[in-house]
């Protein structure tokens, strides 16, 4: 569905540009506050990587996968303005560059559209805080937005086997803190 | 069977996007502008590439229609695109342009020649020393030396206008220009007239005419005159006025002396 509508967008079909916007904009957002948590921060960076698409639409290439791109675009949109920002105090850029990509569980929806015990909740909070950032980022994309491990490998700009490491060994790693596939299976039910 | 992408149910924070529409509608509106500009852009483009084909093409044209006539041995007739002629001296130049005569009738002169123009906007020929604006129909002009024009209107008016000069010539008055003196000759009439006029005034003004000293002896200076007066010989003006007055007269090298029979 993406690559025509791609098409459309680079001979300026605003119409088509809306579209992707509409079909992308969510995950964006998401995975834009994952980076960091700064609504109007990461508002502004979505309506400036369209803009910027738009305008530049004859000089893009065609990526592999456009969610892929955009998420890759989004990301080192919104730590160029941290580094912007970080300017003015101090921060150095490696400490920008190291974003926590946190997965905070809403334990109030999960208890309401769940029959779950909080305990558990926490439990499963606390093992994916135990996680690195890089491991949260490739579990939220691998299993919530279900990207491929080529487009995963494409936004953390590293190659296909270590996504596939970087996500064994974060299983291996939820695993040992507890019995985490039990707590997960709840939610199925 | 459970799987681990089975998590993706545990629901997160921070997964809705409030501010989407909003977002969506700065974004739409941004892209329109950018896209009405875009088209203005290439429509100023094309605009301004069909204003450089025009002008290269006017510019070739203009050029292709410079006319430059030069004579060595001989003089020759130039016809004009309005009519007018030329007759230009040896060793003369005209230069005028097809186009720029469609807007002003303009040639350059380097050299001798003899106009002959027909009605029309202002004709005008532009020399090294002065601009000659031609108000009539028939004229001479000579450039003999970068700083010697001379110029005769055989008919109608012309006026020369140029940094030490403005003057109107009309029909047989001339003009010279030599370097940094203006000589101007108006056109003799064939006779004067006058009514009364004392002899002593009268000579005053045959010395201007004709460009000699008049000396009057006082017994006839009250003499009253009238009559015609020919321009075209001394000798004739000073034999009727005598004749008339009943006087004599005598030429001493560059003197006329009047006095008593």
């Amino acid at each position: 569905m993406d690559k025509p509508l791609w098409d459309q967008v680079k001979c300026g079909n605003v119409k088509a540009f809306g579209t992707l916007y509409d079909v992308h904009a969510d995950f964006l957002y998401a995975y834009g506050m994952k980076i960091v948590n700064n609504e109007e921060l990461i508002s502004d960076s979505i309506q400036n990587l369209f803009v910027y698409i738009f305008e530049k639409k004859e000089s893009l290439s065609e990526p592999k996968s456009i969610r892929a791109y955009l998420c890759t675009s989004l990301k080192h949109m919104v730590l160029r303005q941290l580094e912007r920002k970080a300017k003015n105090r101090i921060v150095s850029f490696e400490t920008i560059n190291e974003y926590d990509f946190e997965l905070d569980i809403d334990i109030e929806t999960a208890l309401i559209q769940h029959e779950v015990e909080k305990e558990h909740l926490v439990k499963l909070q606390k093992a994916l805080s135990a996680l690195s950032p890089q491991q949260r980022e490739v579990i939220y994309l691998k299993y919530y937005k279900e990207f491929s491990n080529d487009e995963i490998a494409e936004i953390l700009n590293v190659s296909n086997q270590i996504v596939r490491n970087i996500s064994s060994r974060a299983l291996i790693k939820l695993r040992e803190i507890g019995n985490m596939k039990f707590i997960v299976s709840l939610f199925i039910v | 069977m459970m799987d681990w992408k089975d998590i993706s149910k545990v629901p997160l924070k921070n997964e809705v996007f409030l501010r989407k529409d909003k977002v969506r509608a700065v974004i739409m509106k941004r892209c329109y502008r950018a896209n009405r500009n875009r088209k203005l852009i290439l429509f100023s483009r094309k605009l301004l590439a069909a204003a450089c084909v025009i002008s290269f093409i006017l510019s070739l044209t203009y050029v292709v229609s410079d006319v430059k006539v030069e004579t060595f041995e001989m003089s020759e007739r130039i016809g004009l695109p309005d009519g007018s002629t030329v007759l230009l001296d040896q060793n003369s130049t005209v230069r005028y342009n097809k186009i720029a005569w469609l807007f002003g009738r303009t040639i350059h002169l380097d050299g001798g020649a003899q106009f002959e123009v027909t009605k029309g906007p202002r004709f005008s020929v532009v020399t090294s020393m002065a601009r000659i604006e031609v108000l009539g129909t028939d004229f001479d002009v000579d450039v003999n030396t970068p700083n010697n024009l001379r110029v005769f209107c055989k008919e109608g008016l012309v006026r020369v206008v140029g940094p030490m000069v403005d003057q109107i010539l009309s029909e047989g008055d001339a003009i010279e220009l030599k370097e940094d003196t203006v000589l101007y000759k108006p056109k003799l009439e064939d006779y004067y007239e006058f009514e009364s006029i004392k002899l002593a005034d009268l000579a005053e003004k045959l010395s201007s005419y004709f460009g000699v000293a008049f000396v009057v002896d006082p017994s006839v200076k009250n003499f009253l005159y009238s009559g015609f007066i020919p321009t075209a010989s001394m000798e004739d003006a000073l034999d009727i006025v005598t004749n008339t007055c009943d006087i004599t007269y005598q030429l001493k090298a560059d003197t006329v002396y009047l006095k008593n029979k």
